[in-house]
């Protein structure tokens, strides 16, 4: 039997990587659908709950989020170079730029726990809001970022463990790459949450 | 060697220029009144940022075909789930009770 080549070995990496994420997206699918079916069935109430998030701490987040992709892309391609140095800068800024992205969520939720804006208890949108549709599109955004946040906090796990195993070897490179790959899939999810919870209704 | 590594890092850096860039547009489109289309504005400036960052930063455009035929399985998968999970309530006309409100009732929640 022969070995497979290190080619072979990067592949495997990458499809059993991609077939996770498939599997992945079908998890987050119903959080989408429902969104869809409510701001469909609830309008225009649904539509706009979206004005009572907010919407600089989210915009704030969404950066954070892109540029954490664009340092662990980085880190990808300076370990293809074997330069571990780097990648370790690297993979400090991506694991910060997460953590800084947790914080600011953190705050966002004090801000809507002070706002009566928690689902189930003492829910309470300003006046002008209509209060039930309001309260479903709380539920969805809590569920949803969430959801995101547990993505979030296994991937800075992840980080932290290609950080902290660094090395140029062919295998560390096929781990980085598959851990990159997974990162820059929690970064898709937000691409989409962000415009659905922060920007709905603003034109309005 | 040495040139196709500094392309690479200059072309992801480029990515995300334009990935903030979109985002910049996503922002200022969503307060210029559209209707629906404010609706449609935004996801799509989402796709496209999805786009880039499964394109270049996933690297699919480098992967096999196998690799792209996963990713188009899933993004067909979900979109069954929304059409076959959206079907009865995106076609199902509401009639209204005469005594019902036309719009969910406001007077019997607390405000």
């Amino acid at each position: 039997m022969s070995t497979p080549t290190e080619n072979a070995l990067e592949y495997r990496a990458r499809l059993g990587l991609w077939v996770f994420l498939a599997s992945e997206l079908m998890f987050f699918g119903p959080v989408f659908v429902s969104y869809a079916v409510a701001s469909y069935t609830l309008a225009p109430g649904f539509g706009l709950a979206g004005q009572t998030t907010d919407l600089l701490l989210g915009t704030l987040n969404t950066v954070i989020l892109l540029s954490s992709s664009l340092f662990v892309a980085l880190a990808v391609e300076f370990s293809r170079q074997g330069r571990t140095q780097t990648v370790r800068r690297m993979l400090t800024i991506t694991i910060a730029l997460a953590i800084a992205f947790l914080v600011v969520k953190a705050r966002e939720y004090g801000q809507d726990w002070d706002k009566n804006l928690v689902p189930g208890y003492a829910f309470s949108a300003p006046p002008q809001y209509h209060q039930r549709s309001t309260e479903l599109f709380y539920y969805i955004y809590f569920v949803s970022t969430l959801l995101h946040g547990v993505h979030l906090l296994i991937g800075i796990g992840l980080l932290a463990i290609s950080r902290h195993r660094i090395s140029a070897s062919p295998m560390y490179h096929r781990r980085l790459a598959a851990t990159a790959l997974y990162w820059h899939f929690v970064d898709l999810i937000w691409i989409f949450l962000f415009p659905l919870l922060y920007l709905a209704g603003r034109s309005s | 060697m040495k040139i196709d590594f500094q392309q690479s890092v200059q072309r992801i850096i480029a990515i995300w220029l334009a990935l903030v860039a979109l985002l910049a547009m996503t922002v200022a489109g969503a307060f210029i009144p559209m209707g629906i289309g404010n609706t449609v504005l935004s996801l799509g400036l989402a796709t496209a940022k999805a786009a880039l960052v499964v394109v270049f930063y996933m690297e699919l455009r480098h992967s096999s075909v196998f690799l792209r035929v996963i990713a188009a399985v899933s993004v067909f998968a979900i979109s069954l789930l929304f059409i076959l999970g959206g079907l009865d309530f995106f076609t199902r006309i509401t009639y209204l009770a005469p005594w019902q409100h036309a719009v969910p009732s406001l007077s019997s929640q607390s405000q």
